[in-house]
């Protein structure tokens, strides 16, 4: 039995704030705000949002269905550690896409968190994440101004020319030392280094908090203020249950858990500033439809994503269900992904920051064609 | 192109100490450095690490057994909760050797004169990443470290290969010992009982994707498949392994006669295994344990592992910006030994020692790095000074060793994910890291370097932007800090 | 008068076909509309069965709010103006993806917060005032999962300061961690605390009031003892209970040393 503790001691969780207005650069504030969860290791959809109105689900894997989904229409359920997700649903203020993923059927994590990050076809192909372009694209600045930075909030050098504001009032003593060490460099260290001096975010990184829940608490208060940033990355790892992933309970319920209470704390923490929210899952694939030898699920193609924000008017279920029967899944393995994440993404970007989903695609996706989900999301 | 000897020691080693004889022959000194039995440079007190804290895999799951044996003891007795876990965890403190290995791999990048050899274990034991956890893999991570890579770093690839395959640390860190043969007779007897059993394909990937061919070499999901019918029952949980393997005995799966030191060299239980051949990359393999052995060859002596791990040699030493035509020279050398490391790794330093390219040093190259050059107390050499130490602040023993690996983001003790540490800079430029490594040199000046920051900006022929720099600090601290966390001293 | 008889038949039955070819051509107007959506009409044969209809509604609720829509064959030319319309492309877009409301209907349940605890049956009576006593929040296998200091105001804790500890408190190590407290003491007459926000700078001491009120009895501690051994001051403890959450963690919530 795993207890509770275990949450507080995971391994790596990570929070990257961004997107800060900067006085005196900046005209008008964008009042949308993005947060992405990252979810490490192949969340599986089936188990967090289990397809309760389909035969083939518990044909296909019968011992990986929690015993008391609570069902939100006939043909989908919602594992019961989703306590305050589901109120949100209730409420309208969350969303489900389901038998979706990036455009990616590799399987393997490395490659497929750089895609889910970067937002390109191809793996380790670009330098750029496609949440940093899309605040090029809106000019938002003060970009790189975090506590570690995914590739996913990476824009491109020539748009971040832009110093965030001193967002601590007391500069630290050691300011005169910093300048100096930074004058021994040049680029990407000298432009850290001179973040760092400017005594923005170092202080709280010291804090020895790390378990996601604090995490979120931490953004959803920094983005609650008017100068605030726009944009959070909340990476949750440990989703790669190869082994015992659990039914009603276990380790990735447990993680379902988590997550719940990240939603939780998020909207608890940004107060008046949910309405103009949008929070939205990430992960690199799902999981195999059929458990493995070990009571567990090995990696596969098309998983959930959870999106939850007041910027959400009416709640549903978006799916393209491709179905669960063996020649219905891809190589006859995993659950089908028939929904590009990538227009979950644009939507978001659509909804948060107003730029229109033409621009998006040719732009920040670099695209010719990904279809607009925003309606059936925000709509 | 590197005239100056102490940028030399830098680029491919750790630097010199102050005390540290310096070579005359900076050729002679590389061959040195590349052979088996380093000889002592002669000033240095350099002995033998201390036998007492040396721990082969065998004493490591013995004492780790030890304290389960005890642990179970402890629960079952009728004393307060608290008193009981106390106990349970001042065993476990006890029986982890974990703090020798990091000890041992502090004092090493130090202290120790085969400082190339060093490097190349920091860099082999990245790339066959095995993640710590909270239970018990951390009690034989060094041995893998120091009994298994350290030893076969002159041997060729597909000894190295095989070995780390085939270690128990390696097999439970990627669940492979919970993977079991569709047809073997275990699942067969599972599923009877209504249970379930099969395979699981998390090595079998991360071996042909990350320890040898990657993705590049484009094998299919059947190839990684049937990988994983090749390695099914190979493996233990590291926290029973004593425990299983006297059951397995008991159960008549291995030899009554299989004494403990060689099972857990290669620890196989034929009734998890596949039966019958696999067909992987286009070779057929047999049933049986030989099986497994043959694969890793295949693997090893596969072009594009050469490729791979040639580019991954070149990164690591010259810089993310090594040019094709340098990682040529180190492919080629492997192709011609046919995966013999010596020649590859000389031929590593051979490109090494040409470059204009400069590589942003690993968080915990730099450190070590900082204190060998600035001579700095930072811990007390085991060898010569005897005994452990805490990691001194002003001469007090304060810090973990551990911990300020944690701190400083790159320790190889630590839960990760199988591709390691990047080698990227940009991974490691953050205002935190950098924030990190400024309070570092500041520990380690506190610590009593004997080498101030202007000595160590001569002695590494800094810029003159950065003497200028070091000349504005205020105090003798700050112009180490300022040498420390310069460009020229963070990239080489 | 037969020819007139005939000219008339022949025209009213070309304009029964004619209406039909038209209500075909309406029919398969919408058939090919719905294939490039998700919305299976079945084959774009110009007949109007029971796929195309339900197709067509489904898409048409859909666009509408959910509202059901009832739509019949009469209606098609309508449909077919509506989808070659400047509504198309609208309609087309919703068309790619189908959406399914929510409709809850059991009790979601409580939430529950991973700070919650839920120490029914505590007792502390009502009048019973300490300036200062502290509390200890403590896991079965005796890891502290948190402490602190609380104040009784005639039954009513009020705490001073508190620390959730987090991370590897097991095994010893342990992170201080001001976490949001979410304490709820729940029996007659008690109420659930609201959460506060609690991520606290390094170095700084969170200072929240949190007010709850508990059942009625209490058992009295003895006086304060200094010399005593460290037992008999265990037993000073005002209302120690148990609480298991739905993992099978048992939590011990203390309060002692009370002045």
């Amino acid at each position: 039995m795993i207890s509770r503790r275990h949450f507080l001691s995971i391994a790596a969780p990570a929070l990257a704030l961004s997107g800060y207005p900067v006085h005196g650069f900046t005209k008008e504030p964008i009042e949308g705000r993005i947060i992405v969860i990252m979810l490490q290791g192949g969340m599986d959809g089936l188990l967090a949002i289990p397809p309760v109105g389909d035969d083939n689900l518990f044909k296909q894997r019968k011992a990986l269905v929690a015993s008391n989904p609570l069902k939100l229409n006939p043909l989908f359920g919602i594992h019961p550690n989703f306590r305050n997700f589901s109120k949100m649903l209730k409420s309208n203020e969350a969303s489900i896409v389901h038998a979706t993923s990036f455009p990616y059927t590799g399987r393997s994590h490395f490659e497929g968190q750089n895609i889910a990050q970067s937002g390109s076809k191809l793996p380790f192909s670009t330098n750029t994440g496609w949440l940093g372009r899309a605040m090029d694209f809106a000019k938002i600045t003060g970009k790189a101004l975090s506590l570690d930075a995914p590739l996913l909030i990476r824009g491109a050098p020539e748009f971040d020319n832009f110093y965030p504001a001193n967002i601590e009032k007391t500069r630290s003593p050691q300011t005169a030392l910093i300048d100096l060490i930074k004058e021994t460099h040049d680029g990407d260290v000298m432009i850290a280094i001179d973040k760092l001096s400017r005594g923005s975010m170092s202080r709280p990184s010291r804090l020895r908090a790390r378990d996601p829940l604090s995490l979120a608490t931490k953004a959803g208060e920094s983005m609650r203020e008017l100068n605030g940033p726009r944009v959070a990355v909340l990476t949750i790892p440990e989703f790669d249950d190869h082994s015992s992933i659990g039914s009603t309970t276990g380790h990735h319920p447990e993680l379902f858990t988590l997550l719940d209470n990240v939603f939780y704390n998020l909207k608890t923490a940004l107060k008046e500033q949910w309405d103009n929210t949008i929070v939205l899952t990430t992960t690199e694939f799902g999981r195999t439809v059929q458990e493995n030898g070990s009571a567990g699920t090995d990696h596969g193609y098309g998983s959930v994503g959870l999106l939850a924000g007041g910027l959400i008017n009416k709640s549903s279920v978006v799916a393209n269900w491709p179905g669960l029967a063996s020649k219905d899944l891809y190589e006859k393995r995993d659950l089908f992904a028939t929904i590009d994440y990538r227009s979950v993404c644009s939507a978001c970007i659509e909804a948060a920051f107003g730029l229109e989903h033409d621009f998006i695609i040719e732009k920040v996706f670099e695209d010719k064609k990904i279809a607009r989900i925003y309606e059936h999301i925000f709509g | 192109m590197y005239k100056n000897k102490h940028q030399w020691a830098r680029k491919i080693g750790f630097g010199f100490r102050p005390d540290d004889n310096i070579p005359l022959d900076i050729n002679a000194w590389n061959t040195d450095q590349l052979n088996n039995e380093f000889p002592s440079l002669g000033l240095n007190k350099v002995g033998l690490w201390p036998e007492k804290y040396n721990f082969s895999i065998k004493q490591r799951l013995e004492r780790l057994d030890k304290h389960i044996t005890y642990r179970n003891k402890v629960q079952a007795e009728n004393i307060d909760r608290q008193e009981k876990n106390k106990r349970v965890r001042a065993s476990k403190e006890e029986a982890n050797v974990d703090k020798y290995d990091v000890y041992k791999l502090w004092n090493s990048a130090i202290y120790d004169n085969d400082i190339f050899k060093q490097r190349l274990l920091h860099f082999w034991t990245n790339h066959f990443t095995v993640g710590g956890s909270n239970g018990f893999r951390n009690f034989v991570i060094g041995d893998l470290i120091h009994n298994v890579i350290y030893k076969n770093l002159n041997g060729s690839f597909d000894d190295l290969l095989y070995l780390v395959t085939t270690h128990p640390g390696m097999l439970d860190y990627l669940d492979n010992q919970t993977s079991i043969g569709e047809n073997s007779i275990e699942a067969k007897s599972r599923r009877k009982k209504g249970k379930h059993a099969g395979l699981n394909d998390n090595l079998a990937r991360e071996l042909l994707e990350l320890h040898t061919v990657s993705p590049a070499r484009k094998y299919s999901e059947t190839d990684i498949r049937n990988t994983a019918k090749v390695l099914a029952g190979w493996g233990l949980f590291v926290g029973d392994f004593i425990e299983l393997f006297n059951n397995h005995k008991k159960w008549k799966n291995i030899s009554g006669n299989t004494k403990l030191e060689e099972f857990v060299l290669e620890p196989y239980i034929k009734r998890r295994a596949e039966p019958g051949k696999k067909v992987v990359m286009g070779k057929t393999f047999p049933s049986g344990p030989k099986a497994l052995r043959k694969l890793t060859n295949m693997l090893a002596n596969d072009d594009f592992t050469a490729q791979h791990l040639s580019k991954k040699l070149a990164i690591h030493f010259i810089g993310e910006n090594a040019s094709k035509d340098e990682v040529k020279i180190i492919y080629d050398t492997w192709k011609k030994s046919n995966g013999d490391l010596a020649e590859v790794h000389r031929a590593t330093l051979k490109v090494a020692q040409a470059t204009k390219t400069r590589k942003f040093l690993w968080p915990s190259t730099w450190m070590f790095q900082s204190i060998r050059v600035s001579g700095a107390r930072f811990i007390k050499n085991v060898k010569s000074d005897g005994g452990f130490g805490r990691i001194q602040d002003n001469g007090r023993p304060v810090y973990e060793p551990k911990g300020i690996l944690d701190e400083i983001g790159h320790n190889f003790w630590a839960s990760r994910q199988p591709d390691g540490y990047s080698e990227k800079k940009l991974d490691w430029v953050s205002t935190e890291h950098l924030d990190r490594r400024i309070r570092i040199a500041s520990r380690i000046f506190r610590a009593g370097a004997s080498r101030s920051g202007e000595e160590i900006a001569d002695l590494l022929d800094f810029s003159d932007r950065t003497k200028l720099a070091i000349s504005k600090g205020r105090n003798s601290k700050e112009k180490f800090i300022i040498a420390l966390c310069s460009s020229d001293f963070m990239e080489v | 008068m037969t020819k007139i008889k005939l000219k008339i038949t022949l025209f009213a039955i070309l304009m029964v076909f004619g209406t039909q070819v038209q209500a075909e051509e309406n029919v398969l107007c919408i058939q090919k509309f719905l294939t490039k959506t998700v919305f299976n009409p079945g084959p774009s044969d110009g007949a109007w069965g029971k796929k195309t209809e339900t197709a067509i509604n489904q898409l048409m609720s859909q666009a509408n709010n959910f509202e059901p829509q009832n739509i019949k064959k009469s209606d098609a030319e309508n449909i077919c103006k509506t989808l070659s319309g400047n509504q198309g492309s609208k309609l087309n877009e919703i068309g790619q993806f189908k959406r399914f409301p929510i409709v809850i209907t059991e009790d979601i349940g409580e939430i529950k917060s991973l700070t919650d605890f839920d120490f029914t049956n505590s007792t502390i009576s009502t009048n019973v005032t300490y300036k200062r006593c502290v509390f200890d929040i403590i896991h079965s296998e005796g890891w502290r999962r948190a402490s602190g200091t609380v104040g009784i105001n005639n039954g009513i804790l009020v705490f001073k300061n508190h620390e959730w500890y987090a991370g590897l408190a097991s095994s010893g190590r342990e992170h201080l961690l001001n976490e949001e407290a979410n304490l709820k003491l729940t029996n007659t007459g008690a109420h659930g605390i609201l959460p506060h926000l609690s991520y606290v700078a390094e170095g700084e001491v969170d200072k929240p009031v949190q007010y709850l009120i508990l059942g009625k009895d209490y058992i009295k501690p003895p006086p304060k003892c200094y010399s005593c051994s460290p037992s008999s001051l265990e037993e000073g403890i005002l209302g120690s209970n148990n609480y298991t959450d739905d993992y099978g963690d048992t939590y011990t919530f203390k309060i002692s040393s009370c002045s």
